[in-house]
């Protein structure tokens, strides 16, 4: 099990979609952005949204390709007919996975703490963690899902697209949705990826119930998504 | 001869559509099995369902042994290599999969084995076909198996890669080892096969020995004799109808 997770975190280094979408877009983003925009807090908050969004595009985008990849060739066929079970390699990955998603999210966090000197205690940068880890997860379960019902590459591009965009722009993650529309303001409260968000912001603003609201949604979303994955897996058999 | 593997009344069907019928099979320990048919003829089905990863509809499966997982080596039809993995990195995965213990230096004589050590760092994604495959097949035998399966192992390639595969089945079975391997390519059978399943309509439509089944139709080669058992299937299927 740990050689999975170890070789999961080895080959991740070498993949050009995670170091492109989740390291370089989401670190120029935060450091283009948090100097160009001048808004009170904006640096605080474009780095809490990029973080948010290099984590959903490795978790989410990444991971749904390769675990579309892994389908076709018959990795999880294989998987059932070798000692080690299916749902022992597929919590080693989504380890893995979980684990480099919050690598991105705290590098693109460093980075916003280089460019605009912000104050971060370590208590802020621990309940960011356990924030990112359950969502990040829920991410990858839901690339287990959307790779599931996905003919091929560009039936998977479509809909990872068309998932993540919305959850992205009906989001506070690059600007404020205090004047959008009610319609807007009403779906972005119930988008966990604003929830996602928001989280991070409160966890470093110490803003403490608002964190454990948020956290509670974000905590519900992920066991939806782990039940509805587990039952794509079950479906398959 | 001790039996590795006994299916009776095996049946699958797919939204409607019968790909495996009632097969019957049995594979003793130390034979070389080619399974041979057309695509679509049932091939891959079998092995699936005999293999556990299919449900039969109808029928049963014998194994060996409870722990067959562990003694098993299987290469299906697509190579299960891992997206971004080297070869020698899809070696080292394949050995926490079949949970074994192996150090750098014996995946590298296993690559070396299969003449891939030059290509232990590279990328499986980079590999040729040929490549993929002796890898494919090196990666089902890195835990000692007594029964590897492989479906349709020398497909697509070229003449000198398919010399090589048939080398690796031959020596795999003076080994000791019990291999079953699907087929269209009658020079690959005749030249590794101990046992042929001749299988059409997702029906066995003949299986024994080469020379047995030979010389029952008075026929010289593994080619004329597939040709001769489906065709006489197919005009009885239509006088039957």
């Amino acid at each position: 099990m740990n050689k999975v997770y170890t070789l999961t975190l080895k080959s991740a280094t070498r993949d050009p979609f995670l170091l492109l979408w989740s390291i370089i877009v989401p670190v120029i983003g935060t450091i283009a952005l948090g100097y160009f925009v001048k808004i009170a807090d904006y640096p605080a908050q474009i780095v809490t949204g990029m973080m948010a969004t290099g984590i959903i595009f490795y978790s989410f985008m990444t991971t749904s390709h390769i675990n579309l990849l892994q389908r076709r060739r018959g990795v999880f066929s294989l998987l059932k007919i070798t000692p080690m079970s299916l749902w022992r390699y597929i919590i080693s990955i989504s380890n893995g996975w979980t684990t480099i998603a919050i690598a991105c999210g705290l590098l693109v966090l460093s980075f916003g703490v280089i460019f605009f000197g912000l104050n971060i205690s370590f208590v802020s940068i621990l309940a960011m963690i356990v924030v990112m880890l359950p969502t990040s997860m829920s991410y990858v379960f839901l690339s287990f899902i959307v790779s599931s019902f996905s003919k091929n590459e560009s039936y998977l591009s479509i809909f990872t697209s068309l998932i993540t965009y919305p959850l992205l722009f009906c989001s506070n993650a690059f600007y404020s949705l205090d004047n959008a529309p009610y319609l807007l303001r009403t779906i972005s409260r119930y988008n966990p990826f604003e929830r996602f968000v928001s989280a991070l912001r409160n966890a470093m603003n110490l803003n403490w119930i608002d964190y454990f609201l948020t956290g509670l949604f974000l905590l519900i979303t992920f066991f939806v998504l782990l039940l509805i994955s587990v039952r794509t897996f079950k479906h398959q058999d | 001869m001790s039996v590795m593997m006994q299916a009776k009344n095996l049946t699958k069907s797919y939204k409607g559509k019968l790909a495996v019928d009632n097969v019957d099979l049995e594979i003793n320990k130390g034979d070389v099995v080619a399974l041979i048919g057309t695509n679509g003829a049932g091939k891959s089905t079998t092995l699936s369902m005999l293999l556990g990863i299919v449900k039969p509809d109808k029928g049963t499966v014998y194994r060996w042994c409870e722990d067959y997982k562990s003694k098993m080596g299987v290469q299906l039809q697509s190579t299960p290599f891992f997206e971004g993995y080297t070869a020698a990195e899809n070696m080292e995965l394949f050995t926490a999969l079949y949970k074994v213990d192996l150090s750098k230096a014996d995946i590298e004589k296993h690559l070396e084995i299969c003449g891939l050590s030059d290509a232990k760092k590279t990328s499986t994604a980079k590999l040729s076909v040929g490549q993929q495959k002796r890898l494919a097949i090196a990666v089902t035998t890195i835990h000692n198996p007594e029964l590897i399966v492989l479906d349709e192992p020398t497909a697509g390639l070229d003449p000198r890669a398919r010399h090589e595969i048939r080398n690796m089945i031959q020596r795999l079975a003076q080994e000791g080892v019990t291999v079953i391997f699907s087929s269209h390519d009658m020079e690959e059978v005749s030249n590794t096969a101990t046992k042929i399943l001749i299988m059409h309509a997702g029906k066995i439509l003949e299986q024994g020995t080469p020379e047995m089944l030979l010389s029952k139709y008075g026929i010289d080669n593994l080619e004329m004799l597939y040709l001769k058992v489906t065709d006489e299937y197919e005009e009885g299927a239509a006088k039957h109808e």
